[in-house]
């Protein structure tokens, strides 16, 4: 029987992180904007777009980081993906510990990211900048000239981050799931 | 088979290092000549003014987003009438839009006070939004209802060339989703129309 050999927790776990780079390619995980889209803010771990006044603005660090998380999800989605087709090869562990963790650890530095951001923000600016949800911001008179500016700024997870979220889990099951295959193998084999 | 085992691990994390390490190097090999770069691109340290979307960069101002919203400021253009039956003045205001991005006026609310004693004349109110292309410059028309006790401090205050000097207090503007709110503009002499005077 060839699909009990196939940890299924890990090839839809392989599939979702596939399908999350084109989806977080196209679509932000997290989104903030600040005005009517006066100054905007898509991001996600495989892409980043700063727009201030319709102008796109790009920062090489985050799209070093980008392009990083791009070949994260390749790598991991790939591995996850040999694994989950081959997990009683004598290597599998190797390829399930190099994939599973990743999904995971990409969504909590991403997490943990956007928190400090926004935290050093809101504390070297003196802004109250929301994770989530909405606000009102007014600048700081320093920054505004003794005029005083008040702006709405909206901010919000998007559906890939929970999918994200989702595939992390997902492969965490996966890695639960494995010591199961391992035994059911070793009775074939004794029986 | 332990071989192969080290090979594969030994594989995935040569692997896991180059992917964290060959984009940063490579980000930072371009732009080796000014590291700054890599986390303040030259459009965040010169955002785009009105002489940069006209492609005039000689004149480019390093000045900052927000003292283009200073450029933008209400500009007084011809003389304030009066009309005698509705007791109202019509003052025209002009306004440019510095940005790269159509803004919208939604609301503008503000006081028209005299600049020498802060006596408030007439509450300007226009409640019609008002959109401004990029770089476009549009008129606005404020029209201000004068209380009879405004029209006696008119008589009794204009110089001898029937002006006065009036502030514009506690103007409030939505600009883009922006609340502006300017405690006080002086916006300098007007001519008090002349049936106001009689």
């Amino acid at each position: 029987m060839i699909y009990k050999s196939i940890n299924w927790f890990a090839l839809v776990g392989a599939i979702i992180i596939l399908l999350l780079l084109p989806i977080s390619y196209y679509f932000p995980w997290w989104q903030l904007i600040i005005g009517e889209n006066l100054f905007q803010v898509n991001t996600s771990p495989v892409n980043t777009h700063f727009s201030f006044m319709a102008v796109q603005l790009n920062i090489p660090i985050i799209w070093a980081m980008n392009v990083t998380g791009l070949f994260i999800y390749i790598a991991s989605g790939v591995t996850l993906l040999i694994y989950a087709l081959m997990p009683k090869k004598t290597y599998s562990i190797d390829l399930l510990g190099f994939a599973y963790r990743k999904p995971l650890y990409s969504v909590l530095l991403y997490l943990v990211g956007l928190v400090v951001t926004t935290l050093l923000i809101n504390s070297f600016v003196d802004l109250n900048i929301p994770v989530m949800g909405t606000s009102t911001v007014n600048l700081p008179q320093g920054l505004s000239m003794g005029v005083n500016v008040e702006v709405v700024v909206y901010s919000a997870f998007q559906w890939p981050f929970w999918l994200a979220l989702a595939a992390a889990v997902i492969c965490i099951i996966a890695r639960i799931h494995h010591p199961r295959i391992s035994r059911s193998t070793q009775q074939t084999t004794m029986s | 088979m332990r071989a192969l085992m080290n090979k594969v691990r030994l594989s995935l994390i040569l692997l896991t290092i180059a992917i964290t390490i060959t984009p940063i190097t490579v980000v930072i090999l371009q732009h080796q000549d000014n590291l700054l770069e890599i986390v303040l691109p030259p459009e965040i340290v010169d955002p785009p003014t009105k002489d940069t979307i006209d492609g005039n960069n000689s004149n480019s101002s390093s000045d900052g987003f927000l003292q283009d919203l200073d450029k933008a400021a209400p500009r007084l253009i011809g003389e304030p009438k009066f009309d005698p039956k509705t007791n109202t003045i019509t003052i025209d205001f002009e306004v440019t839009n510095p940005l790269k991005t159509p803004i919208t006026l939604n609301i503008i609310d503000g006081a028209i006070a005299s600049h020498e004693d802060g006596t408030i004349l007439a509450n300007v109110v226009i409640d019609k939004p008002l959109t401004i292309d990029p770089a476009k410059t549009a008129e606005i028309t404020a029209v201000a209802q004068l209380t009879d006790s405004a029209k006696e401090y008119l008589r009794t205050h204009v110089n001898s060339q029937n002006e006065i000097n009036i502030d514009i207090q506690n103007l409030k503007l939505n600009v883009a989703g922006i609340n502006i709110e300017i405690g006080k503009q002086n916006i300098g002499n007007i001519t008090v129309p002349a049936e106001l005077l009689v």
